[in-house]
């Protein structure tokens, strides 16, 4: 117990009125100066400072985290339409039909200029991704036989610090954080944005707390916002999401600071609604867990009545099964049998799970993870050996949950969906006991939305006049999505971070010239 | 005069609204003032990490306090640390709270025992 600081109220009467009234800082103050000034060190704010400094700026990054990549860490690939490895294989996805692809998914929308300028960079970038040592392993897709857009970056061959982790997106946040830490940028970590600073209409620098808890001042020219949303920021969930309760992943203080600021500046709302959903799922689970792998196979599952809801093969393009979830309400149970537990284990899933478990993976982790979950009793998984104890156990009525597997049975025999129509190949049985029953909560992979940019990504107020000085990047901004995420196109969400980083940063050079 | 009246009722309110924010988690019923990690009275932000670690030595210490005691070489999450992650020393904040209830930040993606104080 600390008691130096410890006032009574006639010692803090004793203190001059000054301090009392003042802000009553601790620590020296410092300034700094930046041409610009970048708030996030995620994967966006690193491309637009890598950006930045071969355009000529000194490059300031302001980073919360005790280390970069936000976010960024845990994805694999980068979307492009027209990219040199594309048209070497043969994949047939232009400019115009990825255009069209996403802003028809958006019914029109999103920001139309602002998707053609992320649409026609994108496979520019893959040459200067590779240019600067981040190499493309393969093209793939969003969803099973989707356009193949998906850049998944290959391992890298070089980095000094031996990151054991040197592959997925998280090679190159390495390479970028190296390129700007050799050629004179700044990236301060655990030194988070606290505002911006605007004088005469213009951002001219923004304020932050090093990790002394010194306040900073950073005189700048420009400033970049790339703060990665508000996931974990409970009130603005509550205002904005869907259903706040959605379970979070690979979200660590997105407290929607930079969107905060943005609009504390004067710039718009856009699309701040608007959430990465994926694959159901529950807390705590790695999005490798091999028990949530079985249950996200696309087989049978039920609402809390025992009634099937939707074609679980939806799952494929996450958003759809995410969107489902949430209409019923964001509980369900996936339900299975002992023979596609058993085809899980000893031959493999039919459907992967992007490339945390690959299609064919064979579950031999399923049995550790499911009955360790089971002895919790935390009224997560189930098994049983009839329908009737399953329905008891999951508080439905037996009659309904047996109807349903009745059915489904019969679609399974007949090959042909006679509910929701799914793709026959993921038609199965639920027939040979025990059954086991994975309860299914929907699951984000952060906010997708929140100020309004233009096509150059300037923050702009209501009356779509830019505030000069600002920009806005990654899914600290709107303007690339209708309703929901769009996985037709995969990579679409480090395609924007890294796309509108790279613009924000060009234009930003231009604008402090 | 009116004016020390004016600094003495200011200066009650804010110790007013201080004291209404109720110390929770590992420090409660410890007699803590704001001060003792604000470093202020009239606290208008969150303490920082380095505000944390003037009382609880270093975020190495705590990872040793923490280190698991046994790890089962089947079950990687048994040798889970929650102060030393591949996260790196994320601020204190993100798990222990004090006006409102701790929670585990790693538990978004896995299922750790951990319970932060």
């Amino acid at each position: 117990m600390k008691t130096s600081w410890k006032m009574s109220l006639a010692a803090m009467l004793a203190v001059p009125a000054v301090m009392a009234f003042g802000s009553l800082s601790f620590g020296a103050e410092k300034t700094m100066e930046s041409d610009i000034t970048i708030i996030g060190g995620g994967t966006s704010g690193l491309a637009a400072g890598v950006q930045a400094i071969q355009e000529g700026a000194k490059v300031i990054i302001l980073e919360k985290q005790a280390k970069v990549g936000g976010t960024g860490q845990f994805c694999e690939g980068i979307f492009a339409a027209e990219s040199k490895i594309q048209k070497r294989i043969g994949i047939n996805v232009s400019k115009e039909f990825a255009y069209k692809t996403i802003m028809d998914y958006s019914h029109w929308k999103a920001n139309g200029a602002l998707v053609a300028q992320v649409v026609d960079k994108s496979a520019e970038t893959i040459d200067w991704l590779d240019a600067l040592g981040v190499k493309i392993e393969y093209v793939g897709v969003g969803g099973f036989g989707g356009p193949l857009t998906w850049h998944v970056i290959a391992p890298g061959p070089d980095y000094p610090d031996k990151d054991p982790k040197d592959y997925h997106c998280q090679r190159m946040i390495n390479v970028f954080n190296k390129y700007i830490l050799d050629n004179g940028g700044q990236i301060y970590t655990q030194t988070p944005g606290t505002g911006l600073i605007k004088e005469d209409g213009k951002v001219v620098g923004a304020t932050a707390t090093d990790k002394e808890g010194n306040a900073i001042t950073i005189k700048s020219k420009a400033v970049i916002v790339a703060t990665g949303g508000f996931a974990n920021n409970k009130e603005m969930m509550k205002q904005y999401a869907p259903d706040p309760d959605i379970i979070p992943v690979g979200q660590i203080g997105k407290d929607g600071d930079g969107i905060k600021m943005a609009w504390k500046a004067g710039a718009a709302e856009e699309g701040v609604s608007v959430m990465q959903l994926y694959r159901p799922g529950l807390k705590g689970f790695h999005p490798a867990d091999q028990m949530i792998a079985l249950a996200v196979q696309p087989y049978f599952w039920v609402d809390p009545q025992g009634k099937r809801y939707t074609d679980e093969a939806s799952v494929q393009l996450w958003p759809y099964s995410g969107n489902a979830l949430l209409r019923i309400g964001g509980v369900a149970y996936s339900i299975y049998d002992d023979a596609t537990r058993k085809k899980a284990v000893e031959e493999g899933i039919e459907m992967p799970l992007g490339e945390w478990v690959l299609q064919g993976t064979k579950l031999t982790k399923w049995e550790d993870s499911f009955n360790k979950e089971l002895a919790k009793k935390k009224g997560n998984v189930f098994k049983a050996y009839t329908i009737e104890d399953l329905a008891k156990q999951l508080g439905m009525d037996p009659a309904a949950l047996k109807d349903s597997v009745e059915k489904m049975n019969t679609w399974a025999d007949s090959r042909h969906d006679g509910e929701f129509k799914k793709e026959s190949k993921f038609l199965r049985p639920v027939a040979t006991p025990p059954f086991y029953a994975t309860k299914l909560n929907p699951r984000h992979l952060g906010t997708l939305g929140g100020v309004r940019i233009n096509e150059k990504t300037e923050a702009v107020n209501e009356e779509g006049h830019a505030i000069p000085g600002l920009y806005v990047v990654g899914t600290d901004a709107g303007g690339m999505y209708g309703d929901s995420y769009d996985l037709l196109l995969g990579g679409g969400t480090v395609g924007f971070a890294v796309n509108s980083g790279r613009i924000a940063a060009e234009n930003a050079a231009k604008f402090v010239k | 005069m009116k004016k020390s009246l004016l600094l003495l009722s200011a200066l009650l309110l804010l110790s007013a609204s201080a004291s209404a924010e109720e110390i929770g988690g590992a420090h409660a019923g410890m007699d803590f003032s704001c001060a003792d990690c604000h470093q202020t009275d009239t606290p208008e932000k969150s303490p920082t990490t380095k505000n944390c670690l003037e009382c609880h030595d270093s975020y190495e210490a705590l990872a040793k306090a923490t280190a698991p005691e046994h790890i089962d070489p089947e079950d990687k999450e048994s040798a889970a640390n929650p102060h030393d992650s591949h996260m790196g020393p994320i601020d204190c904040f993100n798990c222990h709270k004090t006006h409102s209830p701790s929670e585990l930040v790693c538990a978004e993606c896995h299922s750790f025992e951990f319970e932060p104080k």
